[in-house]
């Protein structure tokens, strides 16, 4: 059963692709979101809000192109786990 | 990989030439190819209206308009063809033509552009396009992928699969090569652009029968012949769209 850490850790693993790694992990230091080289996150609380967190700001620093790339796959993933989305990725 | 001055036209293989824009802002790159045979030019998906000077700035560098003779379009989309009116006027300026090869289906929207060259229809011509020195250029259909009636070119002399959109990406991350992250930007692509796995998968399975020694998209990165087997499998389970959720 998929959780809100998976669902931001789709989005780190597709950003690492589209954005670059070494961008993806300035975003997620600049958010004081610990992740591990792999982009898997440090154990902790996540949910739909710290997604939305991130999502905006990728959408805000790097506009519609780098949310599309990780909307099809968190979209699925939620679909297919009953997880709420926020609007930005509706 | 060597890392490859993308100011210039860049040789990707004996007279084929990268003839992009690098744009490190824009998370979707355009590709557009030329390739020389003889005193025969082919141009794939040459690019958009904004993109153009730079486009031909490159292309200028590697050969001659008059030259220009077979302009290949994957598809309609402005991304890769709405230049294609500019081209016509500087050829046909200097006493030149090219013929433009695609898809009846596509050949119609196409016009739309305002195009006076004539069209040379892939499916009326037995799917192939044999220049005057005998090399033949093969065209594989790709139906709906993402407009259907897109299709591939496979050179059977460099062996290099032109496949327009299929084996795109989205990158800001780009490099002309693919980078060991290229999996999850072809991915992203695939999700955003093509209908369903079912679809891709039926299209995927006809490179088979191909020994490919380089992949060269419209969109991302080029990818190396070490790649082409592991990036076709990608694409056999890449799920893609399939109804965005509904």
């Amino acid at each position: 059963m998929a959780t809100y850490k998976d669902l931001i850790e789709t989005v780190i693993k597709r950003e690492f692709g589209i954005l670059g790694k070494e961008r993806m992990m300035d975003i997620l230091s600049d958010m004081k979101m610990k992740v591990n080289g792999e982009g898997l996150l440090s154990n902790g609380a996540y949910t739909i809000k710290e997604l939305e967190a991130l999502v905006q700001t990728l959408h805000d620093k790097y506009g519609a192109v780098a949310v599309m790339g990780c909307k099809v796959a968190v979209g699925r993933a939620a679909r297919d786990n009953g997880l709420d989305l926020p609007s930005i990725l509706k | 990989m060597k890392k490859s001055d993308l100011t210039k036209a860049v040789e990707i293989a004996d007279g084929i030439y990268w003839v992009g824009f690098d744009d490190p802002t824009a998370g979707f790159r355009c590709n557009p190819y030329i390739l020389n045979d003889g005193d025969e030019t082919v141009f794939f998906d040459p690019g958009s209206v904004p993109h153009f000077p730079m486009v031909l700035e490159k292309t200028l560098q590697v050969t001659t308009l008059n030259k220009i003779k077979h302009v290949v379009v994957t598809h309609q989309d402005p991304d890769l063809c709405s230049a294609i009116p500019r081209f016509e006027e500087l050829v046909t300026g200097i006493g030149g033509a090219f013929d433009i090869c695609t898809h009846t289906r596509a050949s119609v929207l196409i016009a739309y552009y305002g195009t006076i060259s004539n069209f040379y229809r892939v499916d009326a011509n037995d799917w192939k396009l044999t220049l005057k020195s005998g090399r033949t250029l093969r065209f594989i259909f790709a139906p709906f992928l993402h407009f259907p009636a897109a299709f591939m070119t496979y050179d059977e002399k460099s062996k290099i699969l032109f496949s327009g959109d299929i084996f795109g990406g989205l990158s800001f991350d780009w490099s002309l090569y693919a980078n060991e992250h290229y999996a999850e930007a072809m991915k992203a692509w695939h999700e955003n652009y093509m209908p369903s796995n079912h679809i891709l998968r039926h299209t995927i399975n006809k490179l088979d029968k191909f020994e490919i020694d380089m992949i060269a998209p419209q969109h991302g990165s080029i990818i190396p012949k070490k790649d082409v087997k592991n990036y076709i499998e990608i694409l056999k389970n890449c799920e893609c769209g399939e109804f965005y959720f509904e």
